[in-house]
């Protein structure tokens, strides 16, 4: 398309927002034949709101990159948001292209807990935590992510490296002791959260070794 | 009427649910010819109160060559429901055929739980025998002769593990199957015991 | 109780379709304002109007041509119609009438809903229920 002699740009395609324990980014193509001097400016507005004003982003006003990160402006769960982009190029604009309507609190993807784990005598204490909410600052405390969803546990695997066995379990709350364990064996332990019947991907594993049975060296005979 | 109604209605038509899972029978219309093909179609109280009597297809029993459906999808809430059959060949059709009585899910027959317990130094295991996702194990354990300290887990986990046991103790177990929805549990299953075994060396 | 998990379930599986068709950005039903602060005495109530809401004047005029968006919304429709009838045993015990302030909430989001075209409406209903999902489960799932 072609306006007194200059072309317009191509309308950005696949708006869509990518959202990981509420961190809210809005992501999208360019169009087709859109080069790097084409500059995207970002709104949003909320649901509902009857005016049908949307909102300018001043951090995604005539940016370069095809992402914007809209965390602050979408972080009141109760609401569902919109998102709209369009390209300008030589001041020229392209149409919008709208997102589909997002949902921070059902859209968002939960990542795995935080993971503490600490060997006793032939015993091991598992302690998990959040995961943290994405928060603006980092003035306030990160809130965990079992904050807003009350139905948020926790799936728990234990590996023996010596018998090679792996063992699943759910905890509820947030720390167990796993005890009559074997002496002087390597247990590793890692663990997903699990929320709305969704599991999130595994925690990075963590390995601890049991301490050797000291009782056994005084038997003699 | 799109084709002209001379074929016989299917007869026998019965809804039997086992654990959740809910099966239309009927008995085959028998006729010299093509192979015959039914449809069933069923109707919820929404259906039936709010819209005028609408019928609503099941979706995997349209045109199906087996006197069978499994109407499980649709039978999705606590609502009575009421479904209905009929035979086609080539252009010819049959009456409907329906249930006598109007069925509600809550009617399903629970089954027993069917479970194998494998005792380790670590845990004990529960394997139990695959059921619909509606449906949750519950489990009471407790040291052989001390009934009084039995403990009762529920898990959708399959196979489903305890670990807070002690070693060298003989567990009694039991089970059942509990369905939230419809608030309703199967009866208990046999008595099952099984011994942890000791890390203590043999010789000691 | 309630069987939230399920209704989870039948909406899940037509969302993203339903929510889709409502192009209307600019109108919500189930307001923020209209679903908070409800007091506890008023919550019984305030479900059961708005499941009615759904039964009556949602429900029955909605006619997608999607098979599985038309088995989908009968397992919602007949659900709620079992839940409503469970609360009516609770109005039995409990105190289950509506004050003045309820009546206005349920009352506006009638009248949007009527303002609207009745496809457009009705979409845009369905397309909602997470909200009435969120809010069943705050104040009503044991």
């Amino acid at each position: 398309e072609v306006v007194y002699g200059t072309a317009v740009p191509q309308q950005p395609c696949d708006v869509h927002f990518k959202s990981f324990n509420l961190e809210n980014v809005l992501q999208w193509s360019p169009g087709k034949g859109n080069n790097n001097q084409t500059h995207y400016t970002v709104q949003h507005i909320i649901y509902g709101e009857e005016k049908d004003i949307w909102h300018d982003q001043k951090q995604c006003t005539n940016i370069t990159r095809t992402w914007c990160d809209l965390s602050k402006e979408t972080s009141d769960l109760d609401e569902d948001y919109y998102a709209r982009v369009k390209a300008v190029l030589n001041d020229i604009s392209s149409n919008w292209t709208e997102s589909t309507r997002f949902n921070p609190k059902l859209h968002t993807k939960i990542g795995p807990p935080s993971l503490k784990v600490r060997a006793g005598e032939r015993s091991i204490f598992i302690r998990l935590s959040g995961p943290k909410k994405w928060q603006f600052d980092n003035k306030t405390k990160a809130k965990s992510m079992a904050k807003y969803y009350k139905s948020l546990q926790y799936n728990v695997s234990l590996y023996n490296d010596k018998t090679k066995q792996l063992l699943y379990f759910q905890l509820k709350n947030n720390s167990e002791t796993l005890d009559k364990l074997d002496h002087n064996t390597r247990y590793c332990v890692s663990a997903r959260t699990k929320v709305h019947g969704q599991n999130s991907e595994p925690s990075a594993e963590l390995c601890v070794t049991t301490p050797k049975d000291t009782s056994s060296e005084w038997l003699v005979f | 009427l799109t084709g002209f109604e001379n074929l016989p209605a299917p007869q026998n038509v019965l809804l039997s649910s086992i654990d959740m899972i809910h099966l239309l029978r009927w008995s085959p219309v028998f006729v010299s010819g093509d192979s015959v093909r039914y449809t069933v179609e069923f109707q919820g109280e929404h259906e039936r109160e709010y819209r005028n009597g609408m019928w609503q297809e099941v979706l995997e029993c349209l045109d199906i060559v087996h006197p069978v459906c499994n109407v499980t999808a649709d039978i999705s809430s606590n609502v009575d429901y009421d479904l209905r059959v009929r035979a086609y060949q080539e252009e010819r059709v049959s009456p409907w055929a329906s249930i006598k009585k109007m069925f509600n899910r809550q009617d399903t027959v629970l089954t027993v739980p069917v479970f194998n317990v494998t005792a380790r130094k670590e845990f004990l295991q529960a394997d139990f025998t695959e059921m619909p996702k509606s449906i949750v194990f519950v489990l009471k354990y407790w040291p052989k002769g001390a009934e009084h300290q039995a403990v009762q887990v529920t898990s959708e986990q399959n196979p489903f593990v305890l670990v807070q046991i002690e070693e060298g103790v003989t567990y009694c177990l039991q089970a059942w199957t509990h369905v939230e929805v419809i608030h309703k549990s199967s009866n208990v299953s046999e008595l099952q015991c099984v011994s942890i075994p000791s890390t203590l060396p043999p010789w000691v | 109780s309630v069987q939230i998990h399920e209704l989870r379930e039948y909406f899940s599986e037509i969302r993203k379709t339903i929510v889709g068709e409502d192009g209307n950005s600019g109108v919500r039903l189930l307001k923020e304002h209209a679903m908070k602060n409800i007091k506890p005495l008023e919550s019984c109530c305030f479900l059961r109007q708005l499941l009615r809401f759904y039964v009556e004047s949602v429900f029955n005029r909605y006619t997608p041509k999607d098979s599985q968006i038309r088995r989908r919304t009968s397992s919602l429709a007949n659900s709620f119609l079992s839940i409503n009838r469970d609360l009516r045993q609770c109005n039995a015990h409990l105190h289950c009438q509506c004050d003045e302030e309820t009546k206005k909430r349920i009352e506006a989001i009638q009248s949007t809903f009527e303002k609207l075209d009745v496809s457009a409406a009705t979409v845009k209903a369905i397309g909602e229920l997470d909200y009435l999902l969120d809010w069943i489960e705050t104040h009503h799932h044991h």
